[in-house]
């Protein structure tokens, strides 16, 4: 079983890596390291494809995308903004699968689901800044710009005009290679490529023309500072998009190796940035089947609400986050023997991320009932996400 | 009257802001502006003469912009007439004659 399972592995990563042109990829890594700990739990981007637990007894195989991210295998067009601004059910439909085996690689069941944002104002790729400071900002440059090049150009093609008769071929090369000076240096500058002026200006003189005659016709302004704010904006202006609401309803189920139905889950997530902190409702309704000796159905309401706070960032990444949340447990049908009905808990989590895939949360909970502290310290290997049972399975 | 064609495709995601093209005749100075929050495909009518052709805009967070000037130009367009850039910040500059 064991060759089977390392070869599902491998043909699952190689269809993946198939699949994913470059930009692709490119979508992945820049969405994904944005994002805080806690928002991956809930939708992920395109594709996800990990593993957990492969030293340990429970191992699994998960593979999770977007209805978007598998259209997006068999239609080229679909990245088109105008096709993909008609994808929007497509891209907020996640479909998340996970095969699951024992310590010797022996299948044990299957865990599937679905889930879908309601409300998904975070979604970066449909972005609107028409009407904000950055607009505004770029808009002055480009005005400016757009004189400043034209101003290049006229003076070049008057160059030209005077040596008419000796304009070749050369010509037209040296001129065209005039233009491509003006066009990169203008383009290196607004992008804030500022480590590559220095290289660069030795061989292109447009780089200084530029910020001479800029800071010539707006005196009391520096350039470079100008093209840092107008950067600068468009980063708050991203990051903005993090504060924003996102609403979703997901159905999960999991069966055992005969293919029985072991859980159902219907959750929804609602979570809403408010400055710093991030509000974050969770609520759980489980359907499961205990199977230990005899079969029980048992239903449970799971319901947390509490406040998420981005610690610190480091390189526009989260690395390390508190969350601190009040918990409300119910079991609605068949509690065990000796198992409390109801259960009141304060918790926190501190999340600790060690490199872009690792993240280290350290849980503690409190009985408000019984007074008793709780601890759980896990390590999770993070393939763009997080365990979306955590919750369930403290 | 010439006609030049501008075929501007935004891909992986949408424009944060519009896409701006500015055709500028180097001589008289006259200008023709057209703005788009999307890709397209678009003619201009100009008289024969010496232009520059400019385009600003934003790239999606994680997309592409790809451009195509054509026409039939006397001389270039100049430093090519196809460009694609993934760089969060648009600006292309076209020269030709036509």
């Amino acid at each position: 079983m064991k060759k089977y399972f390392i070869s599902l592995l491998l043909l699952m990563s190689v269809h993946v890596v198939l699949a994913q042109d470059e930009e692709v990829q490119k979508f992945r890594e820049a969405t994904d390291n944005s994002k805080s700990g806690n928002y991956k739990e809930v939708l992920s981007n395109l594709f996800q494809l990990g593993t957990s637990n492969l030293t340990g007894p429970n191992k699994s195989v998960e593979f999770n995308s977007t209805l978007y991210g598998i259209k997006s295998i068999f239609c080229d067009s679909i990245t088109t903004d105008k096709v993909f601004s008609e994808q929007k059910f497509s891209r907020n439909l996640e479909f998340n699968t996970k095969l699951n085996f024992d310590e010797q690689f022996n299948y044990k069941g299957f865990s599937g689901g679905i889930t879908y944002a309601l409300i998904n104002q975070r979604d970066k790729d449909v972005a609107n800044f028409k009407d904000t400071d950055l607009y505004k900002n770029l808009q002055f440059f480009n005005n400016q710009s757009s004189e400043i090049q034209f101003g290049f150009v006229n003076d070049l093609t008057k160059i030209h005009d005077d040596f008419v008769d000796e304009l070749t071929k050369t010509g037209d090369k040296e001129l065209s290679a005039k233009i491509e000076a003006i066009n990169i240096a203008a383009s290196i500058l607004i992008n804030k490529e500022f480590d590559k002026i220095e290289e660069l200006s030795k061989s292109n003189i447009y780089f200084d023309k530029i910020i001479t005659e800029f800071e010539n016709r707006n005196k009391s302004i520096n350039l470079k500072d100008y093209i840092t704010k107008i950067n600068k904006l468009r980063k708050e202006e991203y990051s903005n998009l993090e504060k924003k609401a996102l609403w979703t309803v997901s159905l999960n189920g999991t069966t055992n190796d005969k293919g029985n139905n072991q859980k159902l889950t219907f959750g929804t997530v609602f979570l809403q940035g408010l400055k710093r902190l991030e509000l974050d409702i969770r609520s759980n309704l489980i359907y499961s089947d205990t199977l230990i000796e005899k079969s029980v159905q048992r239903l449970e309401l799971r319901n947390c609400a509490g406040l998420n706070y981005k610690m610190y960032k480091r390189n526009e990444q989260s690395v390390f986050e508190i969350k601190l949340y009040m918990e409300y447990n119910s079991i609605l049908k068949n509690q065990l023997p000796d198992e409390k009905k109801n259960s009141f808990l304060a918790s926190s989590d501190f999340r600790l991320r060690v490199t872009k895939d690792i993240w280290i949360p350290l849980t503690i909970k409190y009985d408000i009932e019984k007074s008793n502290f709780l601890g759980f310290l896990n390590v999770t290997y993070n393939f763009g996400k997080e365990d979306k049972n955590k919750l369930e399975n403290k | 009257m010439k006609t030049i064609k501008v075929k501007v495709r935004i891909s992986g995601g949408l424009a944060p802001v519009p896409i701006k093209v500015e055709i500028k005749n180097v001589d008289t100075r006259e200008e023709i502006e057209y703005e788009s929050p999307t890709s397209f495909n678009q003619d201009f009518n100009i008289e024969s003469g010496r232009y520059t052709l400019q385009l600003f805009g934003m790239n999606p967070i994680n997309g592409k912009t790809e451009i195509e000037v054509s026409g039939s130009f006397t001389r270039g367009p100049f430093h090519n007439a196809k460009r694609v850039t993934a760089k969060p910040f648009i600006t292309e500059l076209f020269y030709f004659e036509i």
